[in-house]
């Protein structure tokens, strides 16, 4: 999967904010992790592209970064989902549900007729 | 909401460059590290965990770069660095700063002062409620070039009942009335208005109130300024009667300050027309003021009125038939007779600030040549062409906002130094009265954008050039400097000689204009006292009472003590009054022509020294039983005479029915009769004795000190009657230089505007040839260490210098003559081609040059070999 186009911005964006609303508070590497994980390794992340859409969330205030300390004792960042990143989530899911859904007529037509 | 959140973070993050880098190390070194850990759990060596983290991350650097990207705006974040680096950069070119810093403000500070004065006298808004959609309503006769004129009281009444474009329509009509009973006698200049039309206006009384249609004919309103002066600013007035022309008026009310209209207008009274003039239609007594209808443009309004004059002129065909309609914002009314010469000023100082750009554009030529060097590094290191222009604008910028700001300052004086120089308290020309140049919201606006033209059109072509350094050259060079920009330099300069030309020609043509108009007055204006008696209609309601106080009046003048002479004459030249007749010549009596009238009796002529050059004067005898007779001055042959001898000539000077038969006794050498801007008309003299005056204007010649025939003239004037006035007691002198007061300080200013353009191109062509010299050292001295002749280096440079002045010159002249008609509207007696002038001061230019070059010349020659070849 080419990760170098718009669409790919918008789906790590979306990736993102949903592992942080399963698993709570997590640092940027955890949360790649979670996402090659979750995409069963078909995703070959490219770790230094989270760290600008992380401080974009940020910067939009929907996550909140805080500085606490690994289960094997290293220091780390954790972002954590703020109130008006829940609302994001939510909008963002239903956006993109309805875009696949959208898409998916164009892609399986005869699907859609029977 | 959340993207203007995220912009404010961005902001924010970018004045504050450095904040956030260190927690954003930590964060990827911590990425890295639990990255390491996992990959060391899984079985890698640390060595390759470490590299292969590294790898996963896609760049430690390059992700910081990005991630700062993010955090950023770039676009400011260089504006920010091109600031700090140019100023460094002027720090260490103190000169270079101070000069160009000095330039631009000598550029943006007289814009200024001039935008000022513009926005002071033509710009403020008129002192009354929506002012902008007051307009002023004229007939327009049709056989004129610009024939507006007042309106016949029939025409009004016809124009009110069939428009809709005006929400209120109001008339008013002037007068001179004579105040008497409150100590000295004053004749006051008076307006009659309509009780619509301070509704029109807008604007209520200060104190008291204004007067309606209920209030009958004998109510006055007082201007604040009449108040003040002759009533002590007492507020008991209201409710008072005053004496007017001898009547009893209750005075109603006073105006605030601001309302004065029209300008220098003192008193209002009601205006009752009488029935025997209400269905006149030849009769142009009236000047209309209305107010649009809302949402009606002023040229629907026009468009509507052009209508109903049409349909008038078909209806009225014996009176109406050649009269049109016109309407004009009133605030065209305010601005005056300083306005041409106004706007010829602004943009006169519009070429000195492009003067100012354009030297600046070569100053930063020649440095942008020297820098080559730091800018060829720039380039190889990596610097794209954009951020260059960039960062080369900045620092053009940066200069001309720092020259802007002490323009302000200069500004500041120069508005100072131009109320001081603007006319006050003129009689005869209409000068707004400028207190002071406010440099107003308007005008900084104004500078703001000055400046930015400025520095832009300054620093646009040095960066675009400088930008595109041949790099090998350039780095080679060893910091010579590549020739390039000298190529641009000579263009730049050019341009600055034929400004400069132009802006000379510009003052060069006023001047002599001004000149050659007061030698050309056609009178003697030294030892001469003036004053003007305007007979009260009360009490001098006919011609022989009128007639006996003028005769009387001049003998006892010509015999008062230091009196060398007395005349009188109907309007004093140059005192802004005047009137026209028609004529018509028996050979084509169907076809009047127009002249301008003055009625003058015998003793006028020989005490203002205006001679007759043919025939006689009028005498004694020509009296109200003897035959009809006129004088014409030599304009009015010239015009209507070409090639024949009109004396002897009977002309008729009243109308087909009612003819006025006079003969032509004499022809007068001509007189400067109409102030600036007024074109001089063919001028048709009649004695007094035979055509009826009520105003007089008095020329007395004195012995010695002319100011000395006041009290002579005040005395003789109450000995005759002590209720009669006199007004506008001034010396001939006075009156002239008055009447020329806006064109000389207009002349002065552009004076001053020539030299400052003449310096700046000098400075132009002398850092030019300068440049070049430093440029060529090497050259010249390799030459002359061949054995060259200095004059074949000489003969080299004086081409180059020969080539920029020519250019310049023949550039300015096309200039010159393409502004030519714009200039023709403040000049007098000179066309604006004039050659001569015109060739004065082209070699004028070419002798600045000349000067301007001279020094790095001579540097040129003495170029010592040996010593230019040792140095790097």
């Amino acid at each position: 999967m080419s990760p170098k186009n718009d669409v790919w911005q918008g789906t790590l964006v979306l990736m993102v904010l949903k592992t942080l609303e399963s698993l709570g508070a997590l640092h940027g590497y955890g949360i790649a992790r979670r996402i090659e994980q979750t995409s069963g390794d078909l995703i070959a992340l490219n770790y230094g592209t989270l760290y600008p859409a992380l401080l974009k969330l940020e910067q939009e205030g929907f996550i909140a970064g805080e500085w606490g300390l690994s289960e094997n004792g290293r220091r780390a960042k954790y972002y954590r989902l703020t109130r008006a990143g829940k609302r994001e989530v939510e909008r963002a899911e239903r956006d993109w549900l309805q875009t696949t859904e959208i898409l998916a007529r164009f892609l399986a037509p005869e699907k859609v007729r029977t | 909401m959340t993207s203007l959140r995220a912009f404010w973070a961005r902001l924010s993050a970018t004045l504050r460059p450095h904040a956030g880098d260190r927690d954003l190390d930590d964060e990827l070194q911590s990425h890295l590290q639990l990255d390491i850990d996992e990959r060391i759990r899984r079985g890698a060596s640390p060595d390759e965990a470490r590299r292969e983290a590294l790898i996963a991350l896609g760049g430690l650097e390059a992700t910081k770069e990005r991630v700062r990207d993010r955090r950023r705006f770039r676009p400011l974040e260089d504006l920010a660095h091109d600031v700090r680096y140019a100023l460094r950069t002027l720090k260490k070119d103190r000169l270079f700063t101070a000069v160009v810093v000095l330039t631009f403000a000598i550029g943006i500070g007289a814009n200024t002062a001039i935008f000022g004065a513009v926005n002071a006298v033509l710009l403020q808004p008129l002192p009354y409620p929506d002012g902008d959609r007051l307009v002023s309503v004229w007939a327009v006769d049709q056989k004129r070039a610009d024939g507006i004129m007042p309106v016949t009281p029939a025409d009004f009444a016809d124009w009110r009942a069939a428009t809709r474009s005006f929400a209120s329509i109001a008339s008013s009509s002037d007068a001179i009335f004579t105040l008497t009973g409150e100590g000295e006698p004053e004749s006051l200049i008076g307006y009659r208005f309509s009780p619509e039309m301070f509704g029109v206006l807008g604007v209520p009384a200060a104190l008291g109130r204004t007067f309606s249609a209920a209030d009958g004919a004998h109510v006055v309103v007082l201007s604040d300024g009449l108040w003040r002066r002759r009533f002590h600013a007492d507020a008991s007035v209201v409710g008072r009667s005053i004496l007017l022309d001898h009547e009893r008026y209750v005075v109603v009310g006073v105006m605030p300050p601001s309302f004065q209209h029209p300008r220098r207008t003192q008193l209002w009274t009601p205006l009752v027309i009488p029935p025997e003039l209400a269905a006149s239609r030849t009769r142009t007594t009236l000047r209309i003021v209305a107010r649009l209808a809302p949402g009606v443009s002023i040229d629907a309004a026009r468009a509507e009125l052009r209508a109903v004059a049409a349909s008038l002129a078909q209806a009225h065909p014996d009176t109406n038939r050649l009269r049109g309609a016109d309407v004009v914002p009133l605030r065209a009314m305010y601005s005056g007779d300083a306005r041409p010469a106004l706007l010829v000023l602004l943009g006169a100082v519009g070429f000195v600030l492009l003067l100012t750009s354009s030297n600046i554009a070569g100053l930063s030529l020649a440095r942008a040549a020297t820098r080559g060097r730091e800018i060829a590094v720039r380039t190889a290191l990596g610097a794209r062409r954009l951020r260059l222009v960039q960062q080369l604008l900045t620092e053009s910028l940066l200069l001309a906002l720092a020259g802007g700001a002490a323009g302000l300052l200069l500004a500041m004086w120069g508005a100072d130094l131009l109320v001081r120089l603007f006319p006050k308290n003129v009689a005869n020309v209409d000068v707004p009265d400028l207190q002071r140049i406010p440099l107003d919201a308007k005008v900084i606006l104004f500078s703001f954008g000055a400046t930015l033209v400025a520095g832009i059109a300054a620093g646009l072509v040095p960066a675009i050039r400088a930008s595109r350094p041949d790099l090998g050259l350039a780095l080679k060079d060893g910091g010579r400097g590549s020739a390039r920009g000298s190529r641009l330099r000579p263009v730049l300069v050019a341009g600055q000689i034929a400004l400069a030309l132009v802006l000379s020609a510009g003052a060069g043509l006023t001047t002599r204009s001004l000149a050659l108009r007061q030698r050309a007055l056609g009178f003697d204006p030294a030892h001469r006292f003036t004053a003007r008696v305007l007979l009260d209609d009360s009490r001098y309601p006919d011609a022989a009472r009128r007639r006996r106080f003028l005769d009387d009046m001049l003998t006892r003048l010509r015999a008062a003590p230091g009196v060398r002479s007395a005349g009188v004459v109907g309007f004093l030249p140059l005192c802004g009054w005047s009137a026209g007749t028609d004529w018509r010549d028996p050979a084509h009596p169907e076809d009047p022509h127009e002249a301008a009238l003055l009625g003058i009796e015998p003793g006028y002529f020989p005490t203002m020294a205006i001679p007759v050059v043919r025939g006689r004067n009028f005498t004694a005898a020509d009296d109200a039983t003897a035959p009809g007779v006129a004088i014409v001055d030599e304009r009015f042959v010239r015009r209507f005479f070409a090639g024949r001898d009109p004396l002897g000539l009977r002309l008729n000077f009243g109308s087909l029915e009612k003819p006025e038969w006079r003969q032509i006794v004499g022809v007068a050498h001509d007189v400067t009769n109409q102030p600036p801007p007024s074109p001089e008309e063919p001028m048709v003299y009649q004695p007094l004795a035979q055509s009826d005056w009520p105003f007089l204007g008095v020329v007395v010649r004195t012995d010695g000190d002319p100011t000395a025939a006041a009290p002579t003239v005040r005395d003789v004037v109450a000995s005759i009657d002590p209720d009669q006035p006199v007004s506008y007691p001034m010396t001939l002198g006075t009156l002239v230089a008055d009447a020329f007061a806006v064109e000389r300080t207009s002349s002065l200013i552009l004076s001053f505007f020539a030299f400052l353009a003449l310096a700046l191109a000098a400075m132009g062509i002398y850092g030019v040839l300068a440049h070049h010299v430093l440029e060529r050292r090497h050259d010249i001295a390799i030459r002359l260490a061949l054995g060259a002749q200095r004059r074949h280096v000489l003969g080299f440079m004086l081409r180059r210098l020969m080539l920029m002045t020519l250019g310049g010159v023949v550039l300015g002249l096309g200039a010159t003559l393409a502004i030519g008609r714009v200039l023709q509207a403040i000049l007098y007696g000179v066309s604006a081609h004039d050659p001569l002038l015109v060739a004065a001061v082209a070699a004028l230019l070419v002798g600045v040059a000349a000067l301007a070059g001279w020094l790095p010349l001579r540097r040129a020659l003495r170029t010592d070999p040996m010593v230019a070849l040792r140095d790097p």
